[in-house]
């Protein structure tokens, strides 16, 4: 593996070509997984959830993993998102190697460096969408006015301004998943992981989610990495990665920048 | 630590799931108990902690039920038996208020219809062998050499024979006594032995004749029984003539009855013919208070199982609405969903039940000792050495463990039945528990606490006060319903300084203990009853307590207290005759030396105490308090003849001052004019006061229980006890106390007595906080999902241990204060109505302040410490498994 490589994850791409993501060449890599493999159970019951995958994801770039159940994208996102330690190999984010740190330790690296979106939106019913969104906040120190401000600020980003104050309950699919995004920005993340953050919602509003988690790409420089089902939200990213029984096997640019690149 | 209790509670709770194994296979023959098997049993399995603390819940209240009701049947019953032993076959037994002259008996016999009577003289006396400190011998003297008395009693004794057959040497000596073969086993005492023992007169070395057998008087007061010739002991005991009581056989034909009312018409008034089995009746009257109180207490750690049950219950229909969706897909009727939760509600009781009344077995061992010595110290002798085992008692008490939990199983089940197998299924989640309508319930409890306000003003039955006790249950259960406000209360009042205090974990905590309205307010109302109950007797015992010893302090203010063979006078001391007086009083610094008797009567059916002391040395030193007349008119009216009453006596007959009181007296019937009603703590069932004099006089008893000192001034006391101790103390068995050390045994005493109330209160505790640990189990399984986001989203595992904690600590402050509202209530109906009806005093309610807050501090550290294990376990999610988890 050598760190200069530009994107050294090309399965069936004959040499020579050019990939897509060699636009971000001289961006250090965000995500740096070298020859990750996990493994769960022993003998009879023993499954390789991911077997020697190499993935290298630089700042900025939004990055959608897609593959069929059981190809391992949940296995690899709970990896780069620091919830599961690898069986081997090495997952470095931010220059930091996750492999060395203790629980306590992933847990703070999760939640200074890394913004989570859920499926099911995951907002807790006795906060208002504010507190929800100050929650990493709130785990992390005091909060100040100055938090809250700047709460008020990212839920205006997402367009949420008038709906700040409202409970949960009072709140849509889509406005709820808006929510999630505005937490998963409070404290200015390297890195935002997406799982199937449009999944639980109807197309226009899955598609306005999109735009969102986009523009806080390009906007913030932030890496997304989303793993989807569905194709045309996958095309939404500049960036796809296709995983089947635990391998990565395919990479490749997608959307404009597929169109700049090509 | 954890590896040591990890084990053992591993190893406990598959005991108890191999039990409830059992119990359902017992069922298996029927279609409902092939699907308990198949349904429920996986689930007890699953989560198994929970069911082991809902079982141990269930066994905890019902062992105490059971053992509090088996000491209570075991003190009756060995008074019985000892009755039984002794008395044998009387139809029959004449009394008096005292030992009565022997002359009597000629009377008695000549009544027709009498077939047989026999004197009897009866004591308890201390036995001065080392190997046998402090154990009491109860000595019967009988007329064992007379026809009669072989018609009442079975002595299985081979040297009674002999002696029958020649006698004179035995009655050679008024000090030869034959004891029971238990007796001599225990100590090691060999015929012709000498036994040394206290009596009146002090220590007199009695010789061992003969041995009975372990069967008929044998085997009375526990076996630590004695039989002497009854003159020889009218001697040794200094009774003159007199005897105790007279045995008495009748005509089948003409009936007890009809003979007890010519015995009665014979021998004059004074005098009292009835059933033996009367003293029965009078001793469960005298304890029935007692008892009444510790079965109430046990009641109500059931009532604090059935609150688990029901929690369990609620948190299962919760957790398996998905099943339970599945289950009626499949066609399951509603009635077989009520069925099964029902029964697993009924199953979890009958093991708890079992396992209860085991429990209860042995308790009731270690508490046997425990009440006895309090019935010995304040009430009468019993020798209850072993727990009287009634299976219709275990079976009725593990009954009533099951109807409890099927009764609280019942509502949660009906809750199933409503469960909609479409809109479960569609969902995919089980909808959350909304509170039910809190108007209703708020009208409900206002509804109770009337219903407790009427209930307080019920009068007696059978001179228990039914109607105040049901009051007790109608405020717990009003504030019960009240918890979901007191929740909500909490709730608001800690939402800021929960989170300056302790965090963001502390505020999800917070937010968290109202979600669940249903599982918080059953949980901290579980706790709610059992701070009540002992906020309520903490209250009750301090206001006795300051009122006894203030009494103590105002009344019998004397420098010094003398007695033989026990710390107090009046049930557990040896008489001493009056032979000390002028030998105390000659002491240097001793000003005056008061003389106290305290004797057993009956009055209009009741066993109260008759009090004698020397009313001019008496009245004073003493400021007793006058509710009725007053020192300048009570007192020398009083020393001239008339008697005071206690304030219970006077409330319990509604006695005035002017009114006469007829005695049953030695000499015959005595008629008092009532001169005063004074505050007196003697006795819960009552007290008379009369002067030294007149006791003398007409009692014939100038026996001495208490001599009571006063010291002129600068005399340290303890120098004058030391003198007294080395004089007499040997010899007569004295103990003195110096005021100060008669306020800490008096202290001890109650503390002792209320102990078993204490323990009651305690378990009702732990059960209470086994609910808190259930319901945190449940509610960790509940939001296993947003805590999995709460970690991913960065949350320590330290944060959210404390989360859960806190959780169970905030619980803790809602049932402090349900517990404290409820708990003064209590106290309040307690003293005012319950304790007033019983024993018939008044004291003020006080409330111990400190106390108080450091219960409050306990409870919310005892509940949040509860968290732990819940917590931990929250704490130790896999994140990721967590986040999938549905």
């Amino acid at each position: 593996m050598h760190r200069g490589m530009e994107n050294p994850v090309q399965p069936g791409r004959p040499r020579g070509t050019v990939p897509a993501p060699l636009r971000y060449v001289s961006r250090r890599p965000v995500i740096d997984l070298e020859r990750v493999s996990k493994t769960y159970g022993d003998g009879a019951t023993r499954v390789e959830a991911l077997v020697a995958v190499d993935l290298h994801i630089p700042a900025g770039q939004f990055v959608s993993i897609m593959g069929p159940s059981g190809s391992g994208k949940s296995t690899l996102l709970n990896l780069v998102s620091a919830l599961d330690v690898p069986s081997d190999g090495r997952i470095t984010i931010d220059g930091q190697d996750i492999g060395a740190l203790d629980d306590d330790a992933l847990t703070l690296f999760r939640r200074r460096k890394i913004g989570l979106i859920f499926q099911f939106f995951n907002l807790l019913p006795t906060l208002n969408a504010t507190d929800n969104v100050l929650l990493p906040v709130m785990l992390e120190r005091a909060v100040t006015p100055d938090d809250r401000a700047r709460a008020l600020a990212v839920l205006g980003d997402v367009g949420l301004a008038r709906r700040a104050h409202h409970r949960v309950h009072e709140l849509s699919g889509g406005e709820m998943q808006r929510v999630a995004i505005a937490r998963a920005l409070i404290l200015e993340p390297r890195l935002i992981l997406a799982d199937e953050p449009t999944g639980n919602l109807d197309s226009a509003t899955g598609r306005s989610i999109l735009e969102l988690l986009k523009k806080t790409a390009r906007d913030h420089g932030t890496t997304v990495v989303m793993v989807t089902h569905d194709r045309t939200a996958a095309e939404a990213g500049d960036r796809l990665v296709l995983l089947r029984d635990g391998r990565l096997e395919g990479d490749q640019a997608v959307g404009p920048a597929a169109a700049g690149g090509a | 630590m954890g590896r040591l209790f990890r084990p053992i509670g591993r190893a406990f709770t598959s005991a108890l799931l191999g039990l409830v194994h059992l119990a359902a296979l017992a069922l298996s023959p029927w279609r409902i108990g092939r699907l308990l098997r198949t349904v429920s049993l996986p689930r007890f399995h699953e989560h198994g902690l929970r069911t082991a603390l809902t079982v141990l819940g269930i066994a905890l209240g019902v062992a105490m039920l059971v053992s509090v009701v088996l000491v209570n049947r075991s003190i009756l019953r060995s008074f019985a038996d000892t009755l039984d032993d002794i008395s044998g076959k009387a139809d029959l037994e004449v009394t008096a208020a005292a030992s009565f002259e022997e002359a009597a008996l000629e009377t008695v016999r000549a009544v027709p219809g009498v077939t047989h009577a026999t004197p009897v003289v009866q004591e308890t006396a201390l036995m001065r062998l080392p190997q046998a400190p402090g154990e009491r011998l109860l000595i019967i003297g009988v007329d064992f050499l007379g026809e009669d008395d072989e018609h009442f009693r079975r002595y299985d004794s081979t040297e009674m024979k002999a002696i029958k057959d020649d006698p004179i040497a035995f009655l050679n000596a008024s000090t030869h006594v034959i004891v029971s073969r238990a007796l001599a086993d225990r100590f090691g005492l060999k015929l012709k032995d000498t036994l040394p023992l206290q009596t009146p007169t002090g220590v007199q070395s009695f010789q061992i004749w003969g041995f009975i057998e372990d069967e008929g008087v044998g085997r009375a007061f526990g076996g630590n029984v004695a039989v002497m010739y009854y003159q020889a002991m009218q001697v040794a005991f200094d009774k003159g003539t007199r005897i105790d009581r007279i045995d008495v056989a009748v005509d089948p034909a003409a009936g007890p009855d009809t003979i007890a009312a010519r015995l009665r018409a014979a021998l004059g008034p004074g005098y009292d013919a009835a059933r033996p089995e009367r003293r029965n009746t009078q001793v469960a009257q005298m304890l029935g208070g007692l008892n009444l109180a510790l079965t109430m207490g046990s009641l109500v750690a059931i009532l604090v199982g059935m609150f688990l049950i029901y929690n369990t219950m609620s948190i299962s229909v919760v957790q398996r609405k998905r099943e339970l969706g599945i289950l009626r897909a499949l066609g399951t009727t509603r009635r077989q969903i009520l069925l099964l939760f029902t029964l697993e509600g009924g199953l979890l009781g009958c093991v708890g039940s079992a396992l209860g009344v085991f429990l209860g077995l042995f308790l009731a061992r270690g508490m046997l000792g425990v009440i006895t010595a309090s019935v010995n110290e304040i009430y009468l002798q019993v020798a209850a050495t072993d727990v009287h085992v009634d299976p219709v008692l275990l079976l009725g008490s593990g009954v009533l463990g099951i109807l409890g939990a099927v009764a609280s199983a019942f509502i949660p089940a009906r809750e199933a039945t409503r469960v909609s197998a479409v809109e479960t299924l569609r969902t995919g989640h089980a909808p959350k528990h909304v509170a039910p309508g809190l108007h209703r319930t708020d009208l409900l409890a206002v509804g109770l606490l009337l219903g407790a306000v009427l209930a307080r003003s019920l009068p007696p039955v059978d001179g228990q006060p039914f109607g105040p006790y049901a009051s007790t249950i109608l405020i717990l259960l009003a504030v019960a319903l009240a918890m979901p406000r007191i929740i909500g209360l909490v709730h608001r009042a800690l939402a800021r300084p929960a989170e300056r205090l302790f965090g963001v974990e502390a505020r999800l905590a917070n937010d968290n203990v109202p979600r669940d309205l249903r599982r918080a307010t059953i949980t901290s109302g579980a706790l709610m009853v059992g701070v009540s109950l002992t906020v309520a007797f903490g209250c009750f015992l301090e206001s006795f307590k300051v009122s006894t010893l203030t009494w103590v302090a105002q009344t019998v203010p004397a420098d010094l207290f003398v007695t033989s063979g026990a710390r107090f006078g009046g049930v557990k001391n040896i008489p001493m005759a009056d032979t000390l007086r002028d030998d105390l009083a000659a002491l240097p610094g001793v000003e005056e030396v008061d003389r106290i008797r305290l004797v057993n009567i009956v009055y209009r059916d009741l066993p109260i105490k008759l009090l004698s002391a020397g009313l001019e040395i008496f009245s004073k030193h003493s400021h007793m308090t006058f509710l009725q007349g007053d020192a300048e008119t009570s007192v020398p009216a009083v020393q001239a003849g008339d008697v005071m009453v206690s304030e219970n006596l006077a409330r319990r007959f509604g006695l005035v001052v002017g009114d006469t009181l007829r005695l049953a007296s030695p000499k015959g019937e005595k008629a008092y004019r009532l001169a005063g009603v004074i505050l007196d703590y003697t006795s819960d069932q009552g007290t008379i006061i009369m002067d030294r004099a007149t006791m003398i006089r007409d009692w014939d008893d100038a026996r001495v229980d208490t001599y009571e000192l006063y010291l002129t001034a600068g005399t340290n006391p303890e120098v004058v006890k030391r003198e007294i101790e080395a004089r007499w103390g040997e010899a007569l068995n004295l103990y003195v106390l110096t005021a100060r050390d008669f306020r800490g045994e008096l202290e001890k005493v109650l503390d002792q007595t209320f102990a078993v109330m204490s323990a009651l209160e305690l378990v009702a505790l732990i059960i209470a906080v086994l609910g808190v640990v259930n319901a945190l189990l449940a509610t960790v399984i509940d939001r296993i999902r947003e805590l999995g986001v709460l970690r991913a989203i960065g949350m320590l595992r330290r944060q959210v241990r404390r989360m859960v904690m806190l959780e169970a600590g905030i619980l803790g402050v809602s049932a402090v204060i349900g517990g404290l509202l409820a708990g003064l209530a209590l106290a309040w109906v307690l003293t005012n109505d319950i304790f007033l009806a019983q024993s018939g005093w008044y004291i003020a309610l006080l409330v111990p302040v400190l106390p108080m807050v450091q219960l409050t501090v306990a409870v919310i550290g005892v509940s949040t410490l509860a968290g732990w294990y819940p917590a931990r376990a929250a704490a130790r999610l896999v994140v990721s498994d967590a986040l999938e988890y549905e």
